[in-house]
């Protein structure tokens, strides 16, 4: 996905700085960020506070589940819960009834 | 800053966690009361020091296990503060834009082998610590859909979750 970023507003004392994002056909979106260290460059920290992952989320149809659905999953370890988070973005977290 | 996204009873949670000695900001653009806030947010480890951008004198409250929205002032005043992790530390959040609505937020933050009254349809969210739900054990995170418990205990170890009311705040 192809997007534009602006920088709007730096704050060098607090070292953060605020970012426009804009895509064709999705919301914009502003983001708060550090400010890249010596060493590195603004597009790096600008790509890694992207929303494209959250674009690309939003953009997805729903399945809409019937009310009264109900089910039971086994749990898996949080570690492993963390290790695939950050890969899909968002995970179900357990649910259980008692 | 390391975020993860969850999703806890269809809205969609970031667990997010900062390294000692890591500065972020935190920008409230409007004034609002801690329950209307776009971000609806508990502490669950460490301590993270903070003050206004520009106002050294203008001291956050430290952020620690436990610290939620309902300690804030009320009114919350629109502000950037700069945030310090004193320590490894880490909080859950579930905020606009990432839903389309937010739930109604009641803060769960017990210590060990305290307890709380729950009913039948409370809808809960354990983020952090083992709970015991009229015996039925579950560890964070784990969303929990109330059917036949009236008692929710900490078991051996704090406990920090929220109770979620599908009431739509924002």
């Amino acid at each position: 996905m192809q997007y534009t970023y602006e920088i709007v507003k730096v704050d060098e004392a607090s070292r953060c700085m605020e970012i426009v994002y804009s895509a064709d056909g999705h919301q914009t979106m502003h983001v708060s960020a550090r400010l890249p260290f010596v060493g590195e460059t603004l597009e790096t920290i600008v790509d890694m506070h992207s929303p494209v992952p959250l674009w690309i989320e939003l953009a997805k149809s729903v399945q809409v589940p019937a009310v009264g659905v109900q089910g039971s999953i086994s749990s898996a370890s949080a570690p492993e819960d963390v290790a695939v988070a950050q890969q899909v973005m968002t995970i179900p977290v357990n649910e259980v009834q008692v | 800053m390391n975020s993860i996204g969850y999703n806890v009873f269809g809205w969609n949670f970031y667990k997010s966690s900062v390294e000692a000695g890591e500065k972020f900001c935190l920008e409230v653009r409007r004034e609002s009361s801690p329950a209307k806030l776009t971000a609806q947010t508990i502490y669950t480890k460490g301590r993270i020091t903070g003050h206004k951008v520009g106002d050294p004198s203008f001291v956050a409250a430290e952020r620690i296990a436990g610290f939620g929205n309902d300690l804030l002032p009320n009114p919350v005043p629109a502000l950037t503060m700069l945030m310090t992790a004193q320590e490894y530390s880490e909080w859950w959040c579930v905020s606009l834009p990432t839903n389309t609505s937010l739930p109604a937020v009641e803060y769960i933050r017990l210590t060990p082998n305290e307890s709380m009254s729950i009913s039948n349809g409370d809808l809960i969210f354990i983020c952090d610590g083992t709970a015991s739900f009229s015996g039925s054990v579950v560890n964070g995170p784990t969303a929990v859909r109330v059917t036949n418990a009236s008692e929710l205990v900490a078991v051996n170890a704090p406990v920090y979750g929220m109770r979620l009311d599908r009431e739509n705040i924002s």
